[in-house]
């Protein structure tokens, strides 16, 4: 008897507790969803809806801010360069990092570990200070406002991070693998590439994921190095249709183009967001 | 671990003197290989990271419009110019007033929460790890945005829904009175989930014996908290609280760029904003703003030393 109204009692106070807890996280989590459901609401309204009321659902889902958008912001054309830039700045990334963290996980000597030291002072550099210098680099070199700078930028900013993974990858790895394409005669080259590199799938998609939101997410670098609206990326996009926002107010066609823009980052962190979580578990601090 | 290519070494390295020749042409195509497949990362990082981070105080030691590749060397008259500018000393102060806060309330929430949620076995623990991460992966323009049409006093949500609860509305950000915990709040909303999980797998990765050996020398869940899993986690915090303030600089940016300017009237000016508002922003001063470029990295590489001394306790090892 007794023990049973002991588990009661702590049965409820678990109870209380657990609501203790989930009460402040259920209101903190309305200030994440409430703006994003708002935005994609108001993305469906007219202007005059909007100032009607901006909590009510839309009357109709009509596309027509999107159909704008599209049409007068020339965001399509964004769209494509940001898919190119970022593209390119992944496999150039992935290709280098994954090579040169192959030979630091597999050097004996102390130029590995040098190199991982070297590496890490790009992560303890905050990003902002370089911008003046990039902008002094490029237009040192003639590729200022080129898709060509910032795919170059991007890579070497992300190389650290991707080194640190594919380094602690490829030191879980057996040599085993190695010796045995050795003996069959394969070259170091024809090793890693049909080895070893195949086999760094998990490394490359923890890369792949981080690099993909930290490159379609910038817009300090693009701002600093791209000045013609023919190579612009999307957020550059973005803020230009923000800045009109304040002369001539248009939120629906304003928030249309940021569901556009999110969309594609929300689709990856749905799929792999197991990835982003264990990425950071491997050591990989970012934020 | 093994070198590169020890298979291919051992072979020929018990020869006589033709395996001395090949093992040197072995050793030649080893650090061909070596040299090949570290030089293009190197070059990427050096040129577009390394160089970029080191040159700065070179730059800040010239006159530079910008406008063309002309620059004066004036030697230390950009920092003795810095510091008599009023401007640079309320930017300096709000910088310390929104960093400081920032961090200090992230990582408490972010460590308390982790405990919290993974010690209660909330059924939902799962959707608040995915909820609240979501914030570090918008596009960091999306974000303000949001916040921007959140905190507008006309047709803002914040406003309209304090108007339901009767509760007059504020100038969230065009008041200078708040403005700078209206952006350490988008702030703190921004990075808080991201530590929060990182904070959540390191305490997901104690083991499990160490509590239930505590449980049976009679250790409630608030001492296992604090003789078990805060100092178990505790290194991990501490690295994280540096690329905490190093990624935070560039936050803060972000926010104060997109949201006020620095405005209103220089209320929420801090470092970085100020760089730029000197650069890019369209007063052309780069190699002055250079110098405000180096006051941040001196500053931030200080606060990553001084909280790493300040966090400093015995270490704990599994």
């Amino acid at each position: 008897m007794t023990t049973r109204t002991d588990d009661l009692r702590s049965g409820v106070k678990q109870a209380l507790l657990h609501n203790l807890i989930r009460i402040p996280l259920l209101l903190y989590v309305m200030t994440i969803i409430v703006p994003f459901v708002f935005m994609l609401i108001n993305s469906f309204k007219s202007s005059r809806e909007f100032y009607n009321n901006f909590w009510s659902l839309p009357s109709t889902f009509n596309f027509d801010n999107y159909l704008h958008a599209i049409e007068t912001s020339g965001i399509l054309h964004m769209f494509g360069n940001t898919v190119f830039i970022v593209l390119s700045a992944l496999v150039l990334n992935i290709l280098a990092s994954s090579m040169i963290a192959y030979v630091i996980a597999r050097s004996r000597s102390r130029v590995g570990e040098a190199m991982y030291k070297f590496f890490l002072f790009g992560m303890l550099t905050p990003g902002i200070v370089t911008l003046i210098p990039l902008f002094l680099i490029a237009r040192t070199i003639g590729l200022f406002n080129t898709r060509a700078i910032l795919i170059l930028v991007y890579t070497g900013f992300e190389v650290p991070f991707a080194v640190y993974v594919f380094t602690s990858f490829y030191k879980t790895l057996p040599s085993v693998l190695e010796e045995a394409a050795y003996i069959d005669g394969a070259s170091r080259y024809k090793t890693f590439w049909r080895v070893i590199f195949p086999l760094s799938m998990p490394g490359v998609i923890t890369v792949g994921v981080f690099n993909f939101i930290e490159y379609w997410n910038d817009y300090l670098i693009a701002m600093t190095l791209i000045s013609s609206d023919e190579k612009k990326t999307i957020s550059l996009g973005v803020m230009r249709l923000q800045a009109a926002n304040n002369v001539r107010t248009e939120w629906g066609q304003l928030f249309a183009v940021c569901v556009m823009v999110i969309l594609p980052v929300l689709l990856i962190y749905i799929i792999f967001q197991r990835y982003l979580t264990s990425g950071m578990t491997a050591g990989a601090v970012k934020g | 671990m093994t070198t590169i290519g020890s298979g291919q070494n051992t072979a020929p390295a018990s020869g006589g003197a033709g395996g001395k020749v090949r093992r040197s042409h072995a050793e030649r195509s080893r650090r061909w290989f070596i040299f090949l497949f570290s030089v293009p990362a190197l070059a990427f990082y050096f040129f577009f990271r390394f160089l970029p981070s080191i040159m700065g105080f070179a730059i800040s030691l010239f006159n530079w419009k910008g406008v063309s590749l002309n620059m004066k060397f004036i030697g230390f008259d950009n920092y003795s110019r810095l510091f008599q500018d009023s401007v640079f000393y309320k930017a300096l102060g709000n910088h310390f007033y929104i960093y400081l806060l920032n961090t200090a309330i992230v990582f408490v929430l972010a460590i308390a929460l982790a405990v919290l949620i993974t010690n209660s076995k909330l059924r939902e623990r799962n959707f608040y790890r995915i909820m609240l991460f979501f914030p570090s992966v918008v596009p960091a323009v999306i974000v303000n945005v949001l916040w921007v049409s959140v905190y507008n006093p006309n047709i803002g949500m914040l406003n309209s829904l304090l108007g339901m609860l009767g509760i007059a509305g504020q100038n969230w950000i065009g008041d200078g009175a708040i403005v700078k915990n209206s952006l350490i709040f988008v702030m703190v909303w921004y990075s808080l989930g991201f530590y929060m999980v990182l904070f959540m797998a390191a305490v997901l990765n104690i083991p499990a014996d160490l509590f239930e050996a505590s449980r049976i020398d009679g250790a409630g869940t608030v001492r296992q908290t604090f003789s078990i899993t805060i100092p178990l986690i505790w290194e991990q915090v501490r690295t994280a609280l540096v690329f905490f303030i190093v990624t935070s600089c560039g936050v803060g940016f972000n926010v104060v760029f997109m949201l006020t300017k620095g405005g209103p009237s220089k209320a929420s000016e801090i470092l970085p904003s100020y760089m730029y508002l000197l650069s890019f922003g369209g007063q052309s001063k780069f190699g002055y703003a250079m110098s405000v470029a180096v006051m941040i990295m001196l500053i931030t590489t200080f606060l990553a030393l001084l909280l790493l001394r300040l966090t400093k306790r015995e270490s704990h090892e599994i």
